[in-house]
């Protein structure tokens, strides 16, 4: 238990610096970013204290807002993200998924796929909607919600891949 | 307090999200100008339509009530204008002179309308306790409508000028030429304008305003234009046919209007009638 807190500090402060110094200066096609910090979000155990995920979801938030000087919009998505999370777990992978985490080799690839999908799609139009906060800018947050939700998908994708290949 | 605590701990997701997404939003707004002033625009826009709704509906609420002040305001002005009309000059003055004061207006709701028979009367929802007295004359918005007849405690009956054998004082505004006023029957917006001789000239669409030579209407009311007339074969009178303004046939408010000085120009003609005997 204590183990497992500690794992997810330590993931915690590395995913913020990551994004920041990292991921943040991407940049492709001049836009986009990708938000590889929901990888602590998406990873958080099924079975695992929801009230905690809520508050590691605006914590992670808000410090990627403080560390961007950006207006607040990765806060209110990644805590909307969430409290979101345990209805959508329900959508994707039925009332009582089967394993207790998207990184367990049990679950099924096409239900992983839409978890995450879904996950990414839905903080990004929050997080691009609140960004703009415009309805006039509609197009933009559009474009933008779904550059970035490819390229997240794309690269946390690869990255649970990889790290299944590697513990199996 | 149980059932409180329980409702806590079973939403207690809800009220963290609730009170993060509340920090969320404060921390953006501190953060940002741009947000500040949009959240403030969805503030003032959702505040201005909550307060519209509610005041629409309150004011649906009061209609009633609101109606009473304005017809109550409106007798305050409608008696000033009366009693300005018929003392002329004497009271520019904003503020009224009482002894100046000829006409007492009150406002009164028509509760049943006849204008289809032959003799047609109204009965008003005020009577003597109200200070209404027989012959007192009845006015709307528009023009005349009667001469109260009798009256009970809480209500009057109001002979309508649309009753055959009624005869009214009138002239024509534009030359001052008196005549009478009758109704023959038929249409309720028709009367019959008699008695005007024909060294008066008289246009189509001339208006026909209350002679104030008797004692019921104060004169100048309107009453009604000039819709045709004749001066053939009616030994030296025109025959005027009127429309009248007012519409008699949808009646709701009317003022009754008191003649103070009605007593003493009735004892006066009495007298004089007398004397010329």
């Amino acid at each position: 238990m204590i183990q497992d807190n500690v794992k997810i500090a330590v993931q915690f402060i590395i995913f913020a610096l990551l994004q920041v110094y990292v991921f943040d200066h991407v940049n492709l096609f001049g836009f986009s970013c990708p938000a590889i910090y929901l990888f602590l979000i998406i990873s958080y155990r099924f079975e695992k204290s929801e009230f905690l995920l809520i508050l590691l979801g605006f914590m992670i938030g808000l410090i990627i807002d403080l560390l961007q000087h950006s207006s607040g919009a990765n806060t209110i998505a990644t805590l909307f993200i969430s409290f979101l999370r345990p209805f959508i777990i329900k959508f994707s992978f039925g009332i009582n998924p089967d394993s207790p985490s998207i990184m367990n080799m049990n679950t099924k690839v096409n239900n992983q796929v839409f978890y995450l999908i879904l996950m990414i799609l839905i903080h990004q139009l929050i997080l691009q909607s609140v960004a703009y906060f415009d309805m006039s800018q509609l197009f933009l947050i559009i474009r933008n919600t779904i550059v970035n939700t490819v390229l997240t998908f794309i690269i946390l994708f690869a990255g649970i891949f990889l790290f299944k290949k590697k513990s199996s | 307090m149980q059932w409180i605590l329980t409702l806590i701990i079973q939403y207690k997701n809800f009220l963290l999200f609730l009170f993060l997404l509340g920090i969320g939003i404060v921390f953006s707004s501190y953060r940002s100008t741009y947000h500040q002033n949009k959240l403030q625009k969805v503030g003032l826009v959702l505040s201005g339509s909550i307060s519209k709704s509610i005041s629409t509906s309150q004011s649906y609420l009061s209609l009633r009530e609101r109606n009473k002040k304005l017809l109550l305001e409106n007798n305050i002005l409608k008696q000033k204008l009366i009693n300005q009309s018929s003392i002329g000059t004497k009271n520019t003055k904003d503020s009224f002179d009482s002894d100046l004061v000829e006409y007492v207006v009150e406002p009164a709701y028509v509760v049943k309308n006849s204008f289809s028979k032959a003799r047609n009367i109204l009965i008003i929802d005020k009577g003597e306790l109200d200070g209404i007295k027989k012959d007192m004359s009845v006015i709307s918005s528009d023009g005349i409508v009667g001469i109260v007849k009798q009256t009970s405690d809480h209500f009057s009956s109001v002979i309508s000028i649309l009753y055959q054998d009624f005869k009214i004082n009138a002239k024509l505004k534009n030359s001052g030429a008196f005549g009478s006023l009758s109704w023959e029957g038929g249409k309720p917006d028709e009367m019959i304008f008699s008695d005007v001789s024909v060294i008066n000239e008289v246009k189509v669409g001339d208006t026909i305003v209350s002679g104030g030579m008797s004692a019921y209407f104060p004169k100048g009311i309107p009453i009604g234009t000039i819709k045709s007339y004749d001066n053939q074969n009616s030994g030296g009178y025109y025959s005027i046919k009127i429309k009248l303004l007012n519409n008699l046939t949808d009646l709701e408010n009317v003022y009754i209007i008191d003649n103070k000085k009605r007593s003493e120009f009735l004892d006066l003609e009495k007298t004089s009638s007398n004397d010329s005997r």
